[in-house]
């Protein structure tokens, strides 16, 4: 059973296009991020789930329901913003109770939802609280609590009400490094915990590669692709999800097709498949399958040379074209080539990615 | 240096508030005759007769009457129409520039406003207010519930306008209808502003003077005469000591009532992190 569904769904504000036409299906128990950079439309996608923006075009379906005209409190989802939106008012307490008020909640042994007595929410709180270690700030306000306390306590009040999607809007956004990565594990777990439906939005390609099970690439309102993260990572569906995921992002030249390989100036990239000859193409080839040594086929000139203490990142100028800039990453150990060195390169040609230069869809080997 | 760096503000209070207020305490310490000449010192007791009398009472109560006849009046009709206004809709800025408009406006054209709107004879509404003695005030206090509209629907509109709107759309979530979200996330979160907002009205309200001079003159038979307009009245020469008494006592409830309210209402404000 499905948990949501875009059914060509469009969302205009005037003359501009929010999200174009989306055809999306999120399958029960699923974690779906939506991914992409600011204003590709992923946060308005996920406020038309909650039912924040109004739907201009397309049908959307939570569980069975259609749900585009559904009041946000009778569509069964929460929520947990990027600001947290806590009560500032109200102690900790009272802010995870807050949905359990005025929302008919669905109870255990019984498909009716229904407002819970004083009890059953003081049971519901207790458990939030002890799940997401903030029992000892019950009594608390909001003021008086550290960020990763807050955005816990906005994930409670999330899960207070268990409803049957959760939405995500950058949670982790407010967040120190350290703080991020422990959370990301916690939400990792508390999805697995409850097996319930989560869609995440987020453009940290990290938060979206360790946790979803499927990844949906939006850019400037188009779904660009789906799938798991090893997917979009080894196989995306075109130059715009090559670049975007992938830290140094896949290096990318324009070529000709010649025989087995793309021609970029002196060099020849070979791939595997099969291509029409003197096609206009780009060829990609991520940093980590990129190492010197081979045959030659590849020369670079090497214009720098980052050293990080695990590994080195190294740049070099490819087919006589400044605009060719290709890193590849070298084992810490390995001696550094010297900047200004020509050097050979070489990539596995299965490797080897080929975009059409007018659509940048992928080209299938 | 800790003086040095307190002096300009300690003169100017001393040459502007401090002085000026010994001499009031002073003067209500003497009587005078009627050319304002031959001072006679009669100490405390004028205090004490003045301040226990029945015309520094009926200008107290009346007073009181102005605040609860304005107050709440410009509160929640300053709330709704900033409420009213505080949405993102083509040309709401006209609605506000007209809502706020009365801030422009002098008291005199708000009284020349409602004088002429009272009028029995040839106002637009035909009441016979002025001359009732239970309505006098009232009728006076409409003018200036109207004229600190502006303000308020400003000051609740700044207000509002600091309330996140992702806390507004956690409430719909969270099953709250446009009421609830109202009384139980706005009304809170803009109390700091609320309390603003009446402490300076209770003291308008205290202060006011000019549109009851030009609307009721204190009419009829002193049924609108406030504690400001008593102090006015006894502004002649041989009535300044008594005038001083008045104006001590209007500071010292002023002063009290204000105190009052910020101990009263602080408790139940609450103010961001």
């Amino acid at each position: 059973m499905a948990a949501v569904i875009f059914d060509g769904v469009t969302k205009r504000y005037g003359d501009v296009v929010a999200v174009d036409d989306l055809d999306l299906t999120i399958d029960h128990g699923e974690f779906m991020v939506l991914l992409g950079p600011s204003g590709c439309g992923k946060t308005t996608a996920l406020r038309m789930i909650a039912g924040l923006e109004e739907i201009s075009d397309g049908v959307l379906q939570i569980g069975d329901r259609v749900v585009n005209h559904v009041d946000p409190r009778d569509r069964d989802v929460a929520m947990v913003f990027q600001s947290y939106a806590l009560y500032p008012h109200m102690t900790v307490s009272k802010n995870i109770e807050s949905p359990l008020i005025t929302r008919p909640t669905v109870v255990e042994g019984s498909d009716q939802p229904r407002k819970l007595t004083k009890a059953e929410r003081a049971e519901r709180i207790a458990e939030a609280a002890r799940m997401l270690d903030l029992a000892p700030y019950l009594d608390r306000k909001p003021a008086a609590l550290s960020g990763g306390q807050r955005q816990r306590v906005a994930l409670a009040r999330a899960v207070v009400s268990r409803p049957a999607v959760y939405l995500m809007d950058e949670p982790l956004s407010n967040l120190d490094a350290k703080l991020r990565a422990q959370t990301r594990a916690e939400l990792v777990d508390l999805h697995q915990r409850f097996g319930t439906t989560i869609v995440y939005v987020t453009h940290d390609q990290i938060e979206a590669m360790t946790m979803a099970t499927r990844i949906a690439i939006m850019s400037q309102g188009k779904l660009q692709q789906v799938g798991t993260p090893r997917d979009v990572y080894d196989a995306p569906a075109n130059l715009f999800v090559a670049q975007f995921i992938g830290t140094p992002p896949m290096n990318t030249a324009p070529g000709k097709v010649s025989g087995d390989a793309v021609v970029v100036g002196e060099s020849r990239f070979r791939f595997a498949g099969r291509h029409d000859d003197g096609r206009d193409v780009v060829v990609g080839v991520r940093p980590e399958h990129l190492t010197i040594g081979g045959d030659g086929a590849v020369k670079g000139v090497v214009r720098h040379v980052e050293w990080l203490g695990y590994e080195a990142l190294v740049t070099c100028e490819v087919g006589a074209d400044a605009a060719n800039r290709f890193t590849l990453r070298q084992d810490a150990s390995a001696t550094p080539p010297a900047v200004g060195d020509t050097v050979p390169l070489q990539v596995a040609p299965e490797r080897v990615h080929v975009f059409d230069a007018a659509s940048t869809e992928r080209l299938g080997g | 240096m800790a003086a040095l760096f307190l002096a300009p503000s300690i003169i100017l209070f001393a040459l502007f508030f401090f002085y000026p207020f010994e001499q009031l305490v002073l003067r209500g310490l003497y009587r005078n005759n009627a050319q304002g000449t031959n001072l006679r010192y009669v100490g405390w007791s004028q205090y004490k007769d003045v301040l226990t009398g029945d015309d520094f009472r009926a200008g107290l109560v009346h007073s009181l009457q102005y605040v609860l006849y304005t107050v709440p009046a410009g509160l929640i009709l300053g709330t709704l129409l900033a409420v009213a206004a505080h949405r993102k809709l083509r040309g709401i800025r006209i609605f506000q520039t007209i809502f706020s408009s009365t801030v422009a406006t002098s008291v005199a054209v708000a009284s020349v406003l409602f004088y002429v709107l009272l009028n029995s004879q040839t106002g637009v509404l035909k009441v016979d207010w002025l001359n009732d003695p239970n309505l006098a005030l009232f009728g006076v206090s409409l003018s200036s519930i109207w004229q600190n509209l502006g303000l308020s629907f400003i000051i609740v509109l700044a207000g509002l306008q600091t309330v996140p709107t992702e806390l507004m759309e956690a409430a719909t979530l969270d099953g709250y209808g446009p009421v609830r979200r109202f009384f139980r996330i706005t009304l809170p979160l803009i109390s700091p502003v609320l309390l603003f907002l009446t402490v300076v009205l209770v003291i308008f309200a205290l202060q006011a003077f000019a549109q009851i001079e030009l609307i009721s003159r204190g009419g009829p038979a002193g049924h609108s005469e406030t504690l400001v307009y008593k102090i006015f009245q006894h502004q002649t020469p041989d009535q300044l000591g008594v005038g001083s008494v008045m104006a001590v006592g209007l500071f010292v409830v002023t002063f009290i009532v204000t105190l009052a309210q910020f101990l009263l209402l602080d408790r139940r404000v609450h103010y961001g992190d």
